[in-house]
Formats: structure tokens, sequence, C-alpha cells
């Protein structure tokens, strides 16, 4: 562990009963960092999270934040601050005194917690609603008291599981910026628990995508979204078509294949290409399909192309000249634009 | 058929209700003895009973006897209930069962035990023994009236207090009990009222000169025949409809029976 690691998770292994959800899982995070964990529900990561706030005790490993060992403090005194996917706000007191809650237990002066009570208010742009109750505010105000209370006891560490999952479309885009914004000015050290990957993508400033109990991929936004390493993590950015490569043939899930042109410049370590359907050219190139179906979506056109590889999405521009229904296209798969994968599984 | 309904309706009405009133009616009889309807009408027995010396001293008995069995079955029954709930250790179920085992076991059936197998082997006073008795009677309302009110509680409130800082001791005075206040004052409410009016195993474990009100009152009605009995079950009743209505409309205690 080097002193810039500010947290430290090595061959965590939790387990609820019987069952492995996190298998010897290793991060680091640094001081100031965002990093997201990123996956599907089931995949471990909200388990990751409550062990790291303490509400778990894990089956192995060990847990370092700010180079001590807290894998077996208790959660109450590991100065964590988390924001509930549900905001778990105290229905019977006010927002200010939900608020006021855990700076009464840091044993502050009344005239210390009632400023910086209001200070934290003024920063989430809820000046003024201090006496209200929490059911007496939209979704959104909740959510930002959730948020206000984690980060006004100025916590070593803020966990944010699914925080904007229970909003509508443009107020989670919103507090979004919102939060970058916050934990830029702050400078708190951040883990974003996600199954959303543009979220994860916007905030993180890096990006652990887990799968089944292990971190898949852990790399910048950019990386995960242009470079990803799994057919798993590729399918989940977006990289629809997905075929293992086998003696310089392509090959299809359904036991399709189709001799690659381009297959002889990859390097060995090269298991499988994946493309996006905007990277998928149609109307030129060496192999030929046929076009079963075809969707306006405003910007682009998705056509569903029939394939020897089985049916591959593909887009193209609005603008560019339709494709009846029905017809043979040519097509090509250009290797300049496929995420290389290190595995095809 | 509708009117026939009605009619069926109202029969039950009066099945359930009618003793009532026969026995209110009959606590307002002039004369001597228990009469039913009453005729000159008067106060006379309603106004004996309260200056009854006995029945004062028995209804200060009963009243403190439920106060303390109420307070003891809710500082067993709600740790109980929230370690059922919360924990769900094994064999909650069962653990639940025996908990509420008094709610079936006829109270006869407790009484004689206890005197049995308790107060005589140990030589407990009386006072001690109602006391012991009552809060075991009483145990498993508190317990069922609080865990439906702990089970409606999130448990990520606990969770968020817990990581704000607070032990758990803490986080359970300052977000736990307000927000299950309600069920706790409907569970002494419940508590207590069972408490007043229980007959079948304070019988076995009253001794002499120590009776409860209800007892006291069953025991005087094999001796006296006068309608101060009508006029004392008359002030109880009403008095228990007082709390009850009180009750449902501040708390709604409908919702945790």
């Amino acid at each position: 562990m080097s002193d810039a690691d500010y947290l430290s998770l090595q061959r965590l292994t939790l387990a609820h009963g019987a069952a492995t959800v996190v298998d010897a899982l290793d991060l680091t995070v640094q001081r100031g960092e965002i990093v997201a964990l990123l996956g599907p529900s089931g995949c471990g990561k909200t388990t990751t999270m409550r062990a790291i706030a303490g509400l778990l005790n894990p089956r192995s490993g060990t847990i370092h934040l700010g180079g001590r060992d807290i894998t077996h403090i208790a959660p109450n005194k590991r100065d964590i601050g988390l924001v509930f996917q549900s905001y778990a706000l105290f229905p019977h007191l006010t927002v200010a005194e939900n608020l006021a809650f855990g700076l009464r237990l840091r044993h502050l002066s009344a005239a210390e917690i009632a400023k910086r009570v209001e200070a934290m208010l003024e920063t989430v742009d809820l000046a003024g609603m201090g006496d209200r109750l929490p059911r007496q505010l939209s979704g959104g105000q909740q959510q930002r008291v959730a948020l206000a209370r984690a980060i006004v006891v100025e916590p070593r560490l803020l966990l944010l599981d699914e925080p904007l999952s229970n909003l509508d479309a443009s107020l989670r885009m919103e507090m979004r910026g919102e939060l970058r914004r916050l934990q830029q000015t702050l400078g708190i050290t951040m883990i974003y628990v996600t199954h959303d990957q543009s979220e994860a993508l916007a905030l993180a400033d890096r990006v652990a995508v887990m799968r089944a109990g292990k971190i898949e991929q852990l790399a910048d936004p950019e990386t995960v979204f242009d470079y990803p390493s799994t057919p798993f993590i590729a399918r989940f950015m977006g990289f629809d078509a997905v075929f293992p490569i086998v003696d310089d043939k392509l090959e299809s899930a359904t036991g399709g294949q189709m001799p690659y042109g381009d297959a002889g410049q990859l390097p060995v370590n090269t298991k499988a290409l994946a493309w996006r359907p905007r990277n998928i050219v149609i109307g030129s190139g060496p192999y030929r399909a046929h076009v079963i179906l075809a969707s306006y979506l405003g910007d682009t056109v998705e056509y569903l192309l029939d394939t020897p590889l089985g049916e591959i999405k593909a887009a193209t521009d609005a603008a560019a000249p339709r494709h009846p229904i029905g017809k043979a296209v040519a097509f090509d798969l250009p290797l300049a634009k496929a995420a290389r994968l290190d595995t095809a599984h | 058929m509708r009117t026939l309904g009605r009619v069926v309706l109202g029969l039950i009405y009066l099945f359930l209700i009618g003793p009532f009133l026969v026995i209110i009616a009959a606590a307002f009889h002039g004369g001597d003895t228990l009469t039913f309807p009453p005729h000159n009408l008067s106060f006379r027995w309603i106004i004996a009973v309260i200056e009854n010396d006995d029945f004062q001293s028995d209804f200060l008995l009963s009243v403190a006897l439920a106060v303390a069995a109420t307070f003891a079955a809710l500082a067993l029954g709600i740790p109980a209930a929230y370690a059922l709930i919360r924990h769900r250790p094994r064999g909650a179920e069962t653990i639940r069962g025996l908990l509420s085992s008094p709610v079936v076991v006829s109270g006869l059936v407790i009484g004689l035990a206890l005197l049995h197998y308790v107060v005589v082997p140990l030589n407990l006073p009386v006072m001690v023994a109602l006391f012991v008795a009552h809060t075991a009677i009483l145990l498993p309302y508190a317990v069922r009236v609080v865990s439906a009110s702990l089970a409606n509680l999130r448990v990520d409130i606990e969770e968020a207090a817990v990581l704000l800082g607070a032990s758990r001791l803490k986080m359970f005075r300052s977000i736990v009990l307000p927000n299950i206040r309600n069920g706790v004052l409907a569970a002494a409410i419940l508590s207590f009222i069972t408490s007043f009016n229980e007959v079948p195993a304070s019988l076995f474990l009253t001794g002499p000169g120590v009776h409860t009100l209800p007892v006291e009152m069953m025991l005087s009605m094999e001796l006296v025949y006068d309608p101060s009995i009508a006029a004392l079950s008359t002030l109880l009743t009403v008095a228990t409809l007082v709390i009850v209505f009180a009750a449902e409309r501040l708390l709604g205690l409908s919702r945790y029976v």
C-alpha cells in the first residue's frame, strides 16, 4: 500500500450466509477522488459499499482508510458518510434537526451547530427550509437534505448508493452537476455506487466496472467507454456487436462464422472485437447482409441486419440515404473503430 | 333481504350491547336489590360505591398494579419486539408463539400454574405474585403491538444514525423510540386496561385482605345482591370507553391491535 492510497480494500471477501457476494476484491482510492462502482444489480457493488461503511462484516480481507486499518472498527466510529438510495431521513425531525444530528454527536456548541447547518442548507440550495419535516419536501429536496446531512459532519469518506435513481430524468441531470460541483469545492473523497453507466462516466474520476463480485475493469471514464476490456463491459458500454476471433474468423454466439480480413493485423492477445451500432458501416464494404428492420431514432436510423453472424444492429446518420427493408446491402466492420477485448467471455 | 339483514344486524348488536344496557340501567335503580327495569331512578348507588372505603382501596391497588405491570411489560416487551423484528434470531417464530401463549392459555391456568410452581415454592408476597402474573399476561400484548409499529419503521434510518456517529443505544433512544411512540402508547393503554380488568389469574393469587377491584366485585356479588356492583361496573365501563375512545382518536389504536 503506497502513501497515496487513501482508501484501500485488500482481498475483501463478503458473503451473505453461504453465498459469496464479493470475492477477494482489491481497490484503492486516492484522497479527493470519486470512484464509481458500476454494475448490474447483484454484482456486489452495494455490498462492497456497506462493508466499507461497516454495516457488514467481511468474511476476510482488510479495509484501510487514511493509513489505519478500520476492518474491525464499529460503523459509528469510522467517520464515513453514506447517502442512501431511499434518503433515510429521520421522519420525526425537521430538516435542520436532521442535519444537526451528527453535529450534536460531535459535541459542538449550539451556536456552532446552528451556523454549520445554516451554511450547509445554503450550499444545497435549501435555505429557509430548515423548519420543514422531510415528508413536506419534494423528492429532489429530500435528496439534497440526505446529501447535506452526510456532508455537514465532514466525513473522511462519502459513500453514495444510487443517490439519484429515485429522481426523474431532468432532476437527475441537474443533481449530477450539483454533486460534481460540491465534490470539487469541498474536495470530498467519494465512492459512488450506480448501475447507470452515463452517471458513472459523468461523475467519476475512475470507474470500477463490477460483475459477479469482482472488478472487471478499473480505469478512467474515457478508457472504459472507448476501450472496454471484456465482452461484458463492452455490451454495458453500448458495443452491441461482440464477436470472438477464432482462426482469423469472427464467430457469433449463434454459431455463425465470417472470415475477417483484418484479423492478421491483430496482436495475439486480442480475443474478441466489438462495435457500437454507429461504428458499423452500411452501404459499402466486403460483407453482405439483408435489412430486416429500420427504425428512425431522430438523429440516427437504426437498422437490424441479417448477417452470417446473426442479427446485428447498425446505425447511420438520419441524413444518409436510406436502405429499404428486405434488400441486400454491403456492410463493413472497420477494425479502426472496434474495441479490442482481451477475453472472449 | 335488506330488511332481514338489518333485523339480524340489530339482533347481533342487541346481543353484544344488551347486557351493558341492563347493567347501566340497573345502576340507577333507587331500591335495595338489583332490579331491571329500574324504578325510582337515583344516583344513590353510584355515590355509595364511590364513597365505599373497600372499593376505594381496591381501586387504588388495581391502578397501582396495572401501572407497575404495564411498565414492566413494556420494559421487557419493547426490547423483545426489537430483537424479534430486527435481528430475526433463529426460532423467532417459535419465540413469537411462546410469547403469545398467555393470550391463548386461559388465565385460570396461568394463575394456577404460577401459584403452584412459583408463588408457593418461593413464598412470594401477594402483591409480588400479582405483579409477576400480570406482567406475564401483558407481555404478549406489548410485544405484538410494539412489533407492529416497529415493522413499519425503515431499517435504513437506523443505519443512517449509526453512520452519523450514534451508538446503538443512542440511536434507539433518539431514532427508534420517537418513531414508535404511538405504538408504545397504544401498547401501554391496552396493557393497562387488560391488567385492570383481569380476573381469572388474579383470583388464584389474591390473598386475605388484598383484592384487585374486579376480584373484589366478583366476591362481593356472592354475598350482597344490591345495585352497587351494577353502579361500579357502569363507572368502570364508562372509564374504559373514554380511554379507548381517546386512544383511538389520538393514536388510531385499532391499527395496532
